[in-house]
Formats: structure tokens, C-alpha cells, sequence
């Protein structure tokens, strides 16, 4: 799947990956797409309304063909920060790109962009045709031309045979596709999305970002997307930026995101955390095998992660971010243990939290403390509550700690739920949590 | 049941008024065919005398020819104007915007005698111009102005700005997109503001005496016929015909403003 690709960028590998030099390499021998250097937008105060600044002083590079990202709540600036890339805004302070030439002072109409908008923006006066055939005509491109063109791209989205009807005959999904049409049919050298599955429901948007991601890998063409569906962007992207307060908390590839959140608000809105805080105890303890363990006492227990980001001393008081699917429940007390036959080595554990009966007894917390560099520590569920793919739980560690786990459904064979009230093992591989410093 | 419907306090009210609103208007119309030269009953028979004289009646023709030609282009210029502040007024938002709002409504809530007597002011004391239908149709423009602002002030709200965003971004100028999407969007709330505009400035009495010159408005003519008994008839025919003009116009106007709404 990965050598399908025409292009090559960071994807899904994290940036110390061995072959990250050679794509890095590759990447800085081209102009990137769009590049934005220090660019500031400022809304100056109106009546009632104070100075906002959307826009804080973010510098970024696009490459050519990225499936690029900006992911954020509302009000963050990835709107406007678009916008400016469009033209319709103009920074305060900063310079954009395009291609490698600044384009400050060129309207939008100068500029080698095209938008699809949010709610789609089609001209309700003109057919479908009309729509898509807009930017060709106003380049004067030849009657025929335009027909044949607009023709391609609407087969193109899949939308043949509407050209002649208007936009509010459409449905939602369709008038997506011709939006879509409109922009693309200009061949664009970025195409800029502003949250465009945000009015189809979401069966119909699953399907579409499939579409969307197989359309732009296809044509090379580097799209800029905004949304604030954090699911959204982890499908879609080559690369995320999430934005938050006008400023960029964190840009890389998905996983990258997803598993090595820098900072709290990233690690809150991309997907679902537990923070606890607590102080360190001792930093960098059992760093065996090449990690950099800490031991954050939190609450009666002694907790463990791995650094997020900057150095952390005994005695500082840190938050412990741990994702509810990272971390395992077990039974405490004596349990029939899986023998290794299904593959797994002596002192590793199943995910399974139940065993098959009938091979050899085991003390479950003196086997899962058997790993190296593992959490275990008891607590009470408290809550249960059944979403059909998993059943999530909240276990209580002591009286201020609580923790959302989240076990997969996986059938009836192994009994693998808890009850309320149950005493429960809570257990991660340390590195599954990480401290981040606030 | 139904007749209980039918005598319901709701019910009589809509008769009352209907009737109060309506009678003199069909009583007009009435007398506009009886021959007689006196408004009274009982009715002396049918004839169509009246309408006929009107095509002599010269002087009463030419001030209808004035309003026509007064109100085209007062109409033409308020509509023009007009447009130019809702956009404004819609799609930007710059100092004192309010205010602006606020101001070019004011002509809809002052009496026209006032704005009459202060035209009149202007015109003769401060730029001692020679009253004319130039004066009246200026006079016009102002009253008209803010009553096309409100028609296409409302259509433009009423589709999203992204829409010029969108044709700006697909290689349009400003002006362009203008030409291409705002303007064929709202062609017929502009009609439909010339045409209100246009009847606005046709019936127009209380402004247009104070300003009028040696030549006249229909209205204004009109009026004055009423100091000759005998040319009554005449003047009750004119209101017949103009009655029915205004209708057929008016209807038309306002299936273009619900026309281009539903869409």
C-alpha cells in the first residue's frame, strides 16, 4: 500500500524511523506547496468585540502532494489560516508561499488555489454544468473544451449525467461531489478544503473520506483540510497540525500524534485521555532497556510513564496522560494461565483478560509484575458501561485517582467483564503512559 | 358550522375592513362608467364617455406622460444607488455602519411633506435651481432610495457571502463576481425594487407639490382638476385606469420578490 504512493512525505513513521532521513532528505530538495513564515492575523477590536488574535506567529511547511491537516476546536485559527492561503484574508504580519513565490498582495483569484467550502458554496443560479464549467469559462477556454472537461471531472467524482440540473436538486452528498468537481477541474496546485463532510451524515462521511484520500493520492495534488473531527483527520491525513489558540501545538503524522502527544490539549483532543497528576519520584529509574522511565507517586500508588517532552526532576509535579485502550484488567487472586502454545513467550501475558481453563495456576499480579517496567496496581470498578465494540470502565485507584479502561468486546468465551464493585488489576507496559509537564 | 364561521368577531372584522379598504376603490370604478357628470346616486346608465375624453384631455395626458418619464428615472437611479448601500450595508462592516443603517432609513418614517418643504428649501434657497420634474424626480430618488436598500438589502442576506468568496476563488474579480453571481442572483428583488420604487414615485402628491415646477405630475394635476366641476369625470376615469395599471404592476412585482425567494 505504502509503495502505491506517487509522493513521498513523512507518513506513519515516527521521525527517528531509519529511513526518515533518506523521505526528509528527498522532501527538502523540492519547494514545498504552500509555506507560511511567521504569519500573524489580527482582528482588530469592533464595537463590543475585543482584538482577536487568530492567528499566532505560525510558521509551517506543506510539500507537494502532503495530505496535510489542520485540526482543531472552533475559533482556533485553522480557518483562518486557510482563508489567508486562499487569499481572502491578508496576514497582519508574515508571508505565504505558494510554490516558493510570496503571495501577500495577490487576490484570490491571482492565486494557483482552489477552495471547496464549507456548505459548498455552488452558485444556485447556474446548472450543475455551469458550476463546475465557472473557472474554465472565466479563463476563456473554448465552449468545447469546457463541455468535455466538465463532463470528465463530474465522472471523475462519480456524478455523471447531472450537469444539467441545479445545485438545490442535489443531495448534500452530491453537492459535495460537484464542489469538489468545481475546484478540482481548475487543476489547482493546492486544493483547500474547509471542513467539507461537515453536513453529511456519517455513514456517507466515512465514505467520502475514503473517496477523498484515494482522489488526492491519485492526482498528487497537495490538499490543505480543515475539521475539527479528530477522527476525520487521523483517516485522511499524510500529516496533522493541531491548532489550538491561534498557535500550532504539535504537527506529524497521525500516529505520531496519537502516540506521542507533546502536550496536554493535544493528548486531549485527539482522542480520549486519562490525566492524573502526581510528583515524580524518581526519574529515569529502570531505564533497562532503552526507555526513560518515571515514577510518578500519584495518590497512594506509584505510578509509571515515559517522558513526553523536556526533562523532568524528582519532586516536580507532572501530569500522567494513558489513552483508556492502553491498559488491561485482570482478576486479581490465583487464575488458570495460558501456556505459550498460541505463540507467546514465557512471561508474556495474553491481552486476554480471562484464560482458558485446564493449564497450570498462576498469581496473576506477581505474573504481570514478572515484565519488566509494567503498572500494576488494584482498584474498584465503579462504573461499567456497555458501547457494544468495547465496555468501558471506570476503575477507581484511591479516593482522588480514576481511570477510564476501555477492554474490547470479544466474545463470551473468555469472561472478560467486570462487574461494579469488583476489585480489579489495573496494568500497562509503562511506556504506555506518558508524563507531561504543564 | 359554516355559517358560524362566516359571523365569527374574526370574520366581521375581515369584512369590515375589506369593505372599508375596497368600496371607495369600487365606487370609483362605478362612477368612472355612470353618465353623469355628478358623483351621486342613483346611477344615470352605462357609458364610456369619460375614458374617451381622456384622449383629448392634452394637459392630463402630458402630466401623465411627466410621472411616467419622472418615475423611470428616479426609479432607475434610486435602484442603483439603493443597491450600492446594501451591499455595503450587507456584506461589509466598517465604521459607523449603524448609523449608516439608521440614516438611509430615515426617508421611510419622515412625513414627505417634511422632506417636501425641506427639498424645497434646499432647492430654491441654497442652490436657487428653477423647480422642475429634475426637482421632483430628485425628490423622488430620496423618498426611493431606502425602499429599494430594504428589498435588496433582504435578498442579499439571504444568500451566503461565501458564494462571492467562491467566485473570486474560481478566478472571478471582485467586479466579476459581482457581474456573474450577485447580480443574476438578485435581478429579481432588483426588479421588484424598481417596480415598488417606480409605483412609490407615481402616486407620489404630498412631496412632489412642493417642488413641482410649471409642468406637472399626474397627481399634482390631478388635485388641481378638482377645482372644475365639470372635468370631475375626467379625473375619475384617470384613477379607474391608473387603479388598474398599479394592480397588474404590483402583482407582478411581488411574484418576482417570492419567485426569487423560493428558489
Amino acid at each position: 500500500m505504502r509503495g502505491n504512493r506517487k509522493f513521498k512525505g513523512p507518513v506513519g513513521r515516527s521521525p527517528t524511523g531509519p529511513l526518515n532521513f533518506l523521505i526528509y532528505g528527498e522532501e527538502t530538495l523540492t519547494t514545498p506547496a504552500v509555506h507560511l513564515q511567521n504569519v500573524t492575523k489580527i482582528f482588530p477590536a469592533g464595537r463590543g468585540t475585543a482584538e482577536v488574535i487568530a492567528v499566532n506567529d505560525i510558521s509551517m511547511d506543506i510539500p507537494q502532494g502532503e495530505f496535510f491537516t489542520m485540526l482543531g476546536p472552533s475559533g482556533c485559527g485553522k480557518t483562518t489560516t486557510l482563508r489567508m492561503i486562499a487569499g481572502f484574508e491578508t496576514p497582519t504580519r508574515g508571508e505565504i508561499f505558494i510554490d516558493g513565490r510570496p503571495v501577500g498582495k495577490t487576490p484570490p483569484n491571482k492565486r494557483p488555489v482552489n477552495t471547496v467550502f464549507q456548505n459548498y458554496a455552488l452558485f444556485p443560479h447556474l446548472s450543475v454544468g455551469e458550476n463546475v464549467g465557472f473557472g474554465l469559462r472565466l479563463k476563456r477556454v473554448p465552449k468545447e473544451e469546457v463541455r468535455a472537461r466538465v463532463r470528465e471531472a463530474l465522472e471523475m467524482v462519480q456524478l455523471p449525467d447531472v450537469e444539467d440540473r441545479r445545485p438545490n436538486q442535489l443531495s448534500g452528498g452530491q453537492q459535495q461531489r460537484v464542489a469538489l468537481a468545481r475546484a478540482l477541474i481548475n487543476e489547482p496546485a493546492v486544493l483547500l478544503l474547509d471542513e467539507p463532510l461537515g453536513a453529511l451524515d456519517l455513514k456517507l462521511r466515512k465514505a467520502v473520506q475514503l473517496e477523498l484520500k484515494q482522489l488526492q493520492s491519485n492526482l498528487g495534488i497537495t490538499f490543505i483540510y480543515v475539521t475539527h473531527d479528530q477522527e476525520e483527520a487521523l483517516t485522511m491525513s499524510n500529516r496533522i497540525a493541531v491548532i489550538h489558540g491561534g498557535v500550532i501545538q504539535q504537527a506529524g503524522a497521525p500516529r505520531e500524534i496519537y502516540e506521542a502527544p507533546v502536550n496536554r490539549f493535544v493528548a486531549d483532543f485527539i482522542g480520549e485521555t486519562n490525566f492524573v497528576t502526581g510528583d515524580v519520584e524518581t526519574a529515569g529509574a529502570g531505564s533497562g532497556n532503552g526507555g526513560d522511565f518515571i515514577r510518578v507517586r500519584v495518590g497512594e500508588n506509584v505510578l509509571m510513564g515515559v517522558a513526553g517532552t523536556g526533562s523532568v526532576i524528582a519532586g516536580q509535579q507532572v501530569t500522567l496522560a494513558i489513552r483508556p485502550e492502553k491498559m488491561n484488567l485482570y482478576p486479581p487472586g490465583r487464575m488458570n494461565v495460558l501456556e505459550h502454545e498460541t505463540g507467546l513467550g514465557p512471561g508474556e501475558i495474553a491481552r486476554i483478560t480471562g484464560w482458558p481453563p485446564g493449564s497450570g495456576e498462576a498469581d496473576v499480579r506477581q505474573y504481570l509484575e514478572g515484565e519488566q517496567n509494567t503498572v500494576v496496581v488494584q482498584g474498584k470498578v465503579v462504573e461499567a458501561i456497555y458501547i457494544g465494540t468495547d465496555i468501558r470502565y471506570l476503575v477507581e485507584l484511591d479516593r482522588e485517582t480514576r481511570l477510564v479502561v476501555r477492554i474490547q468486546n470479544f466474545g463470551e468465551r473468555y469472561d472478560t467483564t467486570f462487574a461494579v464493585g469488583d476489585q480489579v488489576l489495573v496494568h500497562w507496559p509503562a511506556e504506555n503512559a506518558r508524563v507531561l509537564v504543564d | 358550522m359554516r355559517l358560524k364561521k362566516m359571523f365569527s368577531p374574526g370574520a366581521i372584522y375581515y369584512w369590515l375592513l375589506a369593505v372599508f379598504l375596497y368600496l371607495p376603490i369600487f365606487l370609483l370604478i362605478i362612477f368612472s362608467f355612470n353618465d353623469s357628470a355628478l358623483l351621486r346616486f342613483p346611477l344615470q346608465g352605462f357609458t364610456l364617455q369619460w375614458y374617451r375624453d381622456l384622449r383629448n384631455a392634452s394637459e392630463l395626458l402630458e402630466a401623465a406622460g411627466n410621472s411616467i418619464v419622472v418615475g423611470v428615472f428616479s426609479s432607475l437611479a434610486a435602484t442603483v444607488l439603493g443597491t450600492m448601500a446594501a451591499i455595503a450595508i450587507v456584506r461589509f462592516n466598517f465604521p459607523g455602519r449603524n448609523l449608516f443603517v439608521a440614516v438611509s432609513a430615515l426617508p421611510l418614517v419622515i412625513p414627505a411633506v417634511v422632506i417636501g418643504v425641506a427639498l424645497l428649501i434646499l432647492f430654491r434657497q441654497v442652490f436657487d435651481w428653477d423647480l422642475s420634474l429634475w426637482t421632483v424626480g430628485l425628490g423622488h430618488m430620496v423618498v426611493n432610495i431606502p425602499i429599494v436598500t430594504l428589498i435588496v438589502g433582504a435578498r442579499l442576506a439571504g444568500f451566503p457571502d461565501n458564494l462571492e468568496d467562491a467566485a473570486m476563488d474560481l478566478g472571478a474579480s471582485y467586479w466579476g463576481a459581482q457581474l456573474r453571481v450577485v447580480l443574476p442572483m438578485s435581478a429579481s428583488a432588483l426588479l421588484a425594487a424598481f417596480l415598488t420604487a417606480f409605483t412609490t414615485s407615481f402616486d407620489e402628491y404630498a412631496m412632489s407639490v412642493f417642488v413641482v415646477g410649471t409642468e406637472s405630475t399626474l397627481p399634482v394635476y390631478m388635485y388641481s382638476l378638482l377645482r372644475f366641476p365639470r372635468r370631475l369625470p375626467l379625473v375619475v376615469a384617470m384613477g379607474g385606469l391608473i387603479m388598474a395599471v398599479s394592480v397588474i404592476v404590483i402583482m407582478f412585482a411581488e411574484w418576482l420578490r417570492t419567485s426569487g425567494e423560493r428558489k
